[in-house]
């Protein structure tokens, strides 16, 4: 058998790591790698779905000849959205409440505040 | 994610790898439009007061920024969700290319071609080129690890229409089109018969030109053997006749004075500060009198506020895009003056996808490029 060709990195350069201890930043890409496959497991079940549904029946290699139509593709698309906006929310949501350090109130501030009348 | 105009050349995507590569470019969106935005929060609301209360001023460029932003955790956060967001392009792209890697080099073969494709084996290749994997691409354009390899340009065909969220358009030529748009508009009446495209990777721009332009001898050169080799069948796929050569454009063997147009598009910010002198100064010995040099590249720093300098140039520092923080601040003026051009025939210009014949998912928004523009 011939040897199958990897096509790897011949030079990337220093990675650069965005926080102070780098396991965030590999568990960043391990979250990222994850969220990406989780996406593609969902085309396939669609896939899937879709082809029961017309064919009553399933072969494999109908999953792999299955193109999504444009119309299909864009359903996915809004689907992906959607899942993508439900795992990042804690990111997006701080950039819309994003407030300065020091001006979060601390659970016992909140406390005082409450007893205000 | 509208799917790339099918060519012979183009490698097929299995099932997942489809739905991989969709996800990557739906997550760019994502990250660009909902996450990115986020960092002017940040730096308002958080970074600047911080830095007001320990300097007792503003800061004065992008670099000063830079090192306070890095330690912001919004920002953190979503350069390491956009770093990884370029790997991903490219690892989803590659298993697509290696499975079918033989078929494509046979396929590479073309008998009887309109173009035509001269390699130079010997050619050295500029340290600029190799000492990073420039935007990540592994092996960045380069690299040959088979016979006849034509791996990097087919990961480069797939990998940068999802790199650009499809904005370079289905034909993988965005840039062509806006060349070709704003120089007939520039030129209406110039006649061309020889055109030279430097640095055209897998001829994108190029090919684009070609199919426009029959009637006109075009040749394109790059550094990397597998890219031309890719380039020059497709561009037979897509019917268009063009004549690619491995050769430095520093230093080309074409004769003085041959070309009507010499151009080139996002090449220079992948150069270095000597080369790009050497660039203009064979783009000049090239042109005929009354020949036109258009170099297309990504914007500069003049007139930029330091916080918009800071987020455009994380690509610098993050993407292996090194040249380009030097390119930013450069005179180009000053080289072309340097290269022979005479200073009336210097028009700095600038041309964005307005310019375009198609529409893509930001035709909306305009995005312009800068033009180094001389008539010699
Ligand atoms: C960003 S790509 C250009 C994209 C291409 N022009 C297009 O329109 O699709 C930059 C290319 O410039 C090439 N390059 C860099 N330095 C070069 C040089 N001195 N001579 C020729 N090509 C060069 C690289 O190999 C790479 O393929």
């Amino acid at each position: 058998m011939e040897e199958k060709i990897e096509i790897k990195p011949v030079n990337r350069g220093k990675r650069p790591f965005f926080f102070d201890d780098p396991a965030i930043d590999q568990l960043i890409a391990i979250i990222m790698a994850m969220s990406g496959e989780l996406s593609v497991l969902y085309d396939r079940v669609d896939t899937i779905e879709r082809l029961l549904e017309t064919n009553g029946g399933l072969k494999r290699k109908d999953i792999e000849k299955f193109r999504p139509s444009q119309e299909i593709e864009d359903e996915r698309n809004v689907r992906r959205n959607e899942y993508l906006a439900r795992l990042f929310k804690i990111i997006t949501d701080e950039k819309t409440n994003l407030t300065p350090h020091d001006k979060m109130r601390d659970y016992s501030n909140l406390m005082k505040e409450l007893d205000k009348t | 994610m509208t799917p790339l105009q099918e060519h012979k050349m183009l490698a097929k995507n299995n099932h997942d790898e489809d739905s991989r590569q969709s996800f990557v470019n739906d997550f760019r969106v994502h990250l660009s439009s909902n996450v990115f935005p986020g960092n002017f929060p940040a730096y308002y609301k958080r970074v600047l007061p911080q830095f007001l209360k320990n300097e007792k001023r503003e800061p004065k460029n992008s670099n000063e920024i830079r090192k306070v932003m890095n330690k912001d955790p919004f920002y953190s956060f979503w350069s390491a969700m956009q770093r990884n967001s370029q790997e991903m392009i490219w690892s989803s792209v590659i298993d697509t290319v290696e499975r079918q890697l033989d078929d494509l080099i046979t396929k590479s073969k073309i008998e009887k071609p309109n173009g035509s494709l001269t390699l130079n084996p010997n050619l050295d290749i500029p340290k600029y080129n190799t000492a990073a994997d420039i935007h990540l691409q592994p092996g960045a354009y380069h690299q040959q690890q088979v016979d006849n390899d034509v791996s990097a340009g087919a990961v480069y065909d797939k990998g940068t229409y999802i790199y650009s969220m499809g904005g370079l358009g289905t034909g993988n030529n965005a840039m062509g089109q806006i060349t070709h748009g704003f120089f007939k508009s520039e030129f209406p009446k110039k006649e061309i018969s020889k055109v030279l495209d430097m640095g055209c990777t897998i001829g994108g721009s190029v090919t684009y030109w070609a199919q426009k332009n029959p009637n006109v001898e075009f040749h394109a050169i790059d550094l990397g053997a597998s890219v031309l080799r890719y380039g020059h069948a497709r561009a037979e796929a897509l019917g268009a006749e063009v004549h690619f050569s491995q050769q430095n454009a520093e230093k080309t063997n074409f004769d003085s004075e041959s070309f009507d147009l010499v151009m080139s598009h996002i090449l220079l910010h992948e150069t270095s500060t000597s080369a790009l002198q050497n660039i203009f100064d064979e783009s000049f010995r090239l042109l005929k009198p009354g020949g036109i040099m258009m170099h297309l590249d990504l914007p500069q720093a003049h007139g930029v506020a330091p916080l918009e300098s800071f987020l455009f140039e994380w690509e610098i520092y993050n993407n292996n895009e090194h040249f380009y923080g030097q390119l930013r601040k450069m005179d180009l003026v000053e080289l072309c003056i340097k290269a022979g051009f005479n200073k009336d025939n210097i028009k700095p210009s600038s041309a964005g996808n307005f310019w375009m014949e198609e529409q893509t998912p930001y035709s909306s928004d305009d995005f312009v490029f800068p033009i180094t523009l001389c008539i010699k």
